[in-house]
């Protein structure tokens, strides 16, 4: 016991020399555990509460959207193989003026008396419908909150032309619409502009004039269900009502974002921590190695007095052992309560899933405590080996330098001569040693990697901003009309004061077939000589929407195995066309690179040519004569009757804007560990250079160096390993950025990965910052080595 | 003629939490150009102490030390390395040779920072070490390793040579060549030299001893017929 003691003071004293030292690595550990539990808990809260929210309220598996269809026609779709439990509703999409501002809303059909549908909602406040007034409303929380409703409060939404008048008795949130947006090409929800309204169905029928009818049909399968044959059932039976088409959970808007989301968390917590824990095994390593060198002599002296290995080894696992219980606490706390947290907050702005409250799961942190610890321990152990194997009286005499010999570099004489004598000691240093100079360069290599890693993914989105909303999406306005309209119709819109031009668009779902193999996809028809969308193929060119034939996203053009130039079969959700009979055998004449959403492209001569319909539109694109005049113009296209919806690209924008700021902090998240990560590691080093060359540092002082010069000779050498550990990841870290950011992408989004080359300059920079700060810090280890004490002992 | 040297009075406190350590107690002495001076005294008689405050290594508590007209206990630390770089040259009982650096490159790098230094290759060989110039002190012996290490202060062109123990990690053979080497650069290049160590008979060497016992100036003699190295027996 008293021997414990002794030890645990020597252990606490030689702690206190070296505090900077032990507050580095202590550092990394909490960095690599942090990250760790943050990304994994956050991950946890959202996809965990999410499966589960969407089992418990039966988010459906298969939806159709259709034109008009009796109900009866549910209980004939119950009747196919595969098929739990069916729902019909009737589902619209309808103006309405708030106090706030004007917004859209979905009307969608709940049964007059609470029973188990599909796509059930969750009642957040107040009740649900009740007796006999039709006209109440459940609304949804998001929409409520952000309009400051009161229960009780009356919303007039505009149906068919007319005010009607909706109680507020309720607010609930459905799995349905975890992400509350009206249509794939908007990034992100704006609960302001959009929301969610229940009616009574036999309200809505009334209002809508659709007695006994249904417009939107959603199903849950069995287990075993062959989910394409379902599907393939369904589209018969329903396809004389106008169906546009089948979507499958997977490629349902806020389900598939959702997913997407948590896919995309996952790679990156499958990554990221690895990264951090890999580099603080390696920061971890190279400290204790040569702390514990540095202790040889004593370890020796300990071994002549009689101390067997094991007491020795024990004694001098307590510092790795410190650092890993230490650090995985704290990183366990910051990462659960702070990071998590914070990106917990994230996701509960964007999605309307109850996520859990930030809690430490132990499933979560002791995987990672375990590993830091391991990391930490094994080290220490290596380390310790190699010292204990020898005889004490070996270890108690000086370590033998290392054989000095000429470097090849020494060989080009031209060279050699003109370099002066610092960086001479500082080469032959860098490459006498050469395993720890590698180990060096390892730290900064993997901090260069995060921070390309963090401004691949600023620069990618900035790019997604800018192509999607200055090259793609060019128009100002975007309408939606709502049913089809021939030519003339648009021409009441271009005669409206302040508008440049108008495009008709005429956007529809279709099922393109290559054999065996068939998508559902939208198609979106524009002018050839489009100047509002902007169309562009895989290498960014820009191309015309075909006369002859459509462009095709290009995963699509993979997915389904077509070649530029093959036929295909199309299937028209087109009301009066989408029979089989109606197939129409098309040509792919290319692929087209798409960010957001999947359509097909082709010319609007085109699609009139297939649909023989004469020259149609559902949507128009409008560019403005100016910025100035969106609102006015917005209000005179809201009393078009004809036009359902208004889209305007400058809400959009701003919108979106909102978003990526949070992302932000994300980003920022990385950075800062790799800054930590890079400063971490030079200070160790630096450090232990700096005790383990006291001698050299005492000699020169003796000799008359000034400090400045002293202090440049350490610093040179650190500058060297820093910019060739921070070229060497230029490399790596354009590799795995690019990794990164493709494993985001999904059907319906893509994000293209680009690092711009300014990037790679400031990853560089921020390289040397960080090397300066840690070598401004140590300037004071350097003047402090004492000439006198350094140079008296034989070591 | 003036001395070179003239250390009056110097005190050298220590303090280390309560307890107050005088290493030096009130020691004066003079040297003058081109003496050969050995400072004797048993170990922890203060003679390093003296030694390192006389090469601007060390501040006295109180006390002055002028050299070549200066006083430098009043220096600061920038004076004390600029006194450091142009007039001491320093040879320690551990030779503290950079291990990165040639035998050759060892003493360019002293000789590079003075005003006007000795060309590095003829100390060198004045040393005998012409031939193992290219060679890096892992390659050497102890005894050459201590050359390297005179030539190094050599070549600095100083004022004045300080050498601190320089026989204490060499054996008995070695150790007298490089007394010996000490006694021609001091004798050829008029250099002055402090020698420190607590081994008596080497005060025959000398044309000064002094004498210091408990941080106490026992007694500066002067010996007016100094034997050569060969004939002191120890």
């Amino acid at each position: 016991m008293v021997v414990m003691w002794i030890f645990l003071k020597k252990f606490y004293r030689d702690l206190r020399e070296s505090k900077g030292q032990f507050i580095s690595v202590l550092a990394v550990v909490i960095i690599g555990v942090m990250f760790y539990t943050a990304l994994y808990s956050a991950l946890e809260g959202l996809a965990g509460a999410g499966r589960r929210y969407f089992e418990e309220y039966r988010l459906g598996d298969l939806w159709g959207s259709l034109y008009r269809a009796p109900e009866e026609v549910v209980k004939r779709i119950e009747g196919i193989p595969g098929i739990k439990m069916v729902t019909g509703r009737v589902v619209r999409d309808v103006r309405i003026s708030m106090e706030k501002r004007d917004a859209m809303v979905r009307l969608i059909s709940l049964p007059d008396k609470r029973t188990k549908v599909v796509n059930d909602i969750q009642l957040k406040s107040g009740s649900y419908f009740s007796g006999d007034a039709g006209n109440q409303c459940i609304v949804s929380e998001d929409f409520f909150k952000a309009h400051r409703l009161k229960m009780g409060q009356t919303i007039e939404p505009i149906v068919n032309g007319d005010r009607v008048k909706l109680k507020v008795v309720g607010t609930a949130k459905s799995p349905e619409y975890t992400y509350e947006v009206r249509e794939a090409s908007e990034l992100i929800p704006d609960s302001e502009r959009f929301g969610v309204v229940y009616v009574k169905k036999s309200y809505l029928q009334s209002v809508l004039d659709f007695r006994g009818s249904i417009n939107d049909v959603s199903a849950l399968l069995e287990q075993e269900a062959d989910i394409k044959k379902v599907k393939y059932q369904m589209e018969k039976l329903l396809a004389p009502y106008g169906l546009s088409g089948i979507v499958e959970k997977k490629d349902q808007l806020s389900y598939s974002l959702f997913s997407a989301d948590v896919r995309s968390l996952e790679s990156l917590a499958a990554v990221f921590p690895m990264l951090f824990f890999i580099a603080s095994a390696v920061i971890i390593y190279i400290t204790m190695t040569r702390m514990i060198e540095n202790q040889r002599m004593l370890m020796g002296v300990l071994k002549a007095l009689g101390y067997g290995n094991m007491d020795i080894m024990l004694h001098y696992q307590t510092y790795p052992l410190l650092v890993g219980i230490l650090g995985s606490i704290i990183g366990a706390l910051l990462g659960v309560f702070i990071v998590g947290e914070a990106l917990l907050d994230m996701f509960n702005m964007m999605y309307n899933i109850p996520t859990g409250e930030a809690a430490v799961r132990p499933g979560i942190v002791l995987p990672a405590s375990i590993l830091a610890l391991t990391f930490c321990v094994a080290a220490g152990w290596n380390a310790c080996r190699k010292e204990l194997n020898l005889v004490p009286s070996e270890s108690m005499r000086p370590k033998p330098p290392a054989f000095g010999k000429k470097l090849l570099l020494e060989n080009i004489r031209l060279l050699w001569q003109n370099i002066n004598f610092s960086w001479k000691m500082i080469l032959r240093n860098l490459f006498r040693y050469k395993k720890r100079s590698a180990m060096a360069s390892v730290g900064i290599i993997f901090s260069t990697i995060l921070l390309l890693i963090a401004l691949g993914f600023q620069n990618s989105m900035d790019y997604l901003m800018h192509e999607q909303f200055y090259e793609i999406q060019r128009f100002d306005i975007k309408i939606n009309l709502s049913g089809m309209v021939n030519a003339d119709e648009l021409n009441y819109i271009r005669s409206i004061d302040h508008i440049k031009s108008v495009e008709p668009v005429m956007e529809s779902g279709i099922e393109i077939e290559n054999g065996w193999r068939r998508k559902n996809i939208g198609i979106m028809s524009l002018n050839s000589e489009s100047e509002l969308y902007g169309v562009f193929d895989r290498a960014g060119n820009p191309v015309m929407p075909p006369d002859d034939g459509i462009l095709i996203p290009y995963k699509l053009m993979n997915n389904l195995g077509i070649q530029p130039g093959n036929k295909v079969y199309l299937k028209f959700f087109y009301p009066g066309k989408n029979e089989d009979k109606d197939k129409k055998s098309v040509t792919v004449k290319g692929a087209t690179s798409q960010f957001i959403g999947e359509s097909a492209i082709c010319s609007t001569d085109y699609i009139n040519y297939l649909l023989r319909e004469g020259v149609v539109a559902n949507a128009a694109y409008i560019e403005l004569e100016g910025p100035q005049y969106e609102k006015k113009v917005m209000e005179r296209l809201k009393e078009i009757l004809t036009v359902s919806t208004i889209q305007s690209k400058s809400e959009i924008m701003a919108n979106t804007e909102k978003t990526l700021n949070s992302m932000k902090s994300i980003i920022l998240y990385m950075v800062l560990g790799a800054g930590i990560l890079a400063f971490a590691v030079i200070y160790n080093i630096t450090s232990i250079n700096i005790f383990e060359r006291r001698r050299e540092i005492a000699t020169l002082s003796v000799l008359g160096f000034t400090s400045r010069e002293l202090k440049s000779l350490v610093f040179n050498e650190n500058f060297f390993l820093s910019i060739f550990g921070a070229l060497v990841g230029i490399i790596p870290g354009r590799f795995a950025a690019y990794s990164v950011i493709m494993m985001q992408a999904s059907d319906t989004m893509y994000i293209p990965a680009v690092l711009n080359p300014s990037s790679y300059f400031i990853a560089v920079f921020m390289i040397i910052v960080f090397t300066v700060t840690a070598n401004l810090l140590l300037t004071g280890k350097i003047l402090s080595v004492n000439m006198v004490e350094s140079l008296k002992s034989a070591e | 003629m003036k001395p070179i040297i003239a250390v009056k009075n110097i005190v050298k406190e220590y303090v280390m939490g309560e307890v107050i350590i005088r290493a030096v107690d009130g020691i004066s002495f003079e040297v003058d150009v081109g003496e050969l001076v050995v400072v004797l005294g048993p170990s922890g008689a203060g003679k390093s102490t003296v030694l390192n405050i006389l090469g601007g290594m060390d501040f006295p508590t109180s006390g002055e030390v002028w050299v070549n007209g200066k006083d430098i206990s009043k220096f600061s630390r920038n004076e004390l390395t600029m006194y450091r770089r142009k007039n001491i040259g320093f040879v320690f009982q551990f030779y503290n040779l950079m291990p990165n650096l040639t035998a050759l490159e060892n003493v360019e790098i002293a000789a590079q920072i003075c005003d006007e230094p000795l060309d590095p290759v003829s100390v060198l060989k004045e040393v005998g070490l012409y031939e193992r110039m290219g060679n890096f002190p892992a390659q050497l012996s102890g005894g050459e390793q201590q050359r390297v290490s005179i030539a190094r202060a050599v070549a600095k062109n100083p004022t004045l040579l300080l050498c601190d123990e320089p026989t204490g990690a060499l054996d008995y053979m070695t150790g007298k060549s490089i007394l010996k080497l000490l006694r021609d650069v001091n004798r050829e290049f008029k250099k002055t030299i402090m020698i420190i160590t607590h081994n008596s008979p080497l005060a025959q060497m000398a044309d000064k001893v002094v004498r210091i016992k408990n941080g106490k100036g026992e007694s500066v003699e002067l010996n007016d017929s100094p034997l050569p190295i060969e004939r002191i027996e120890w």
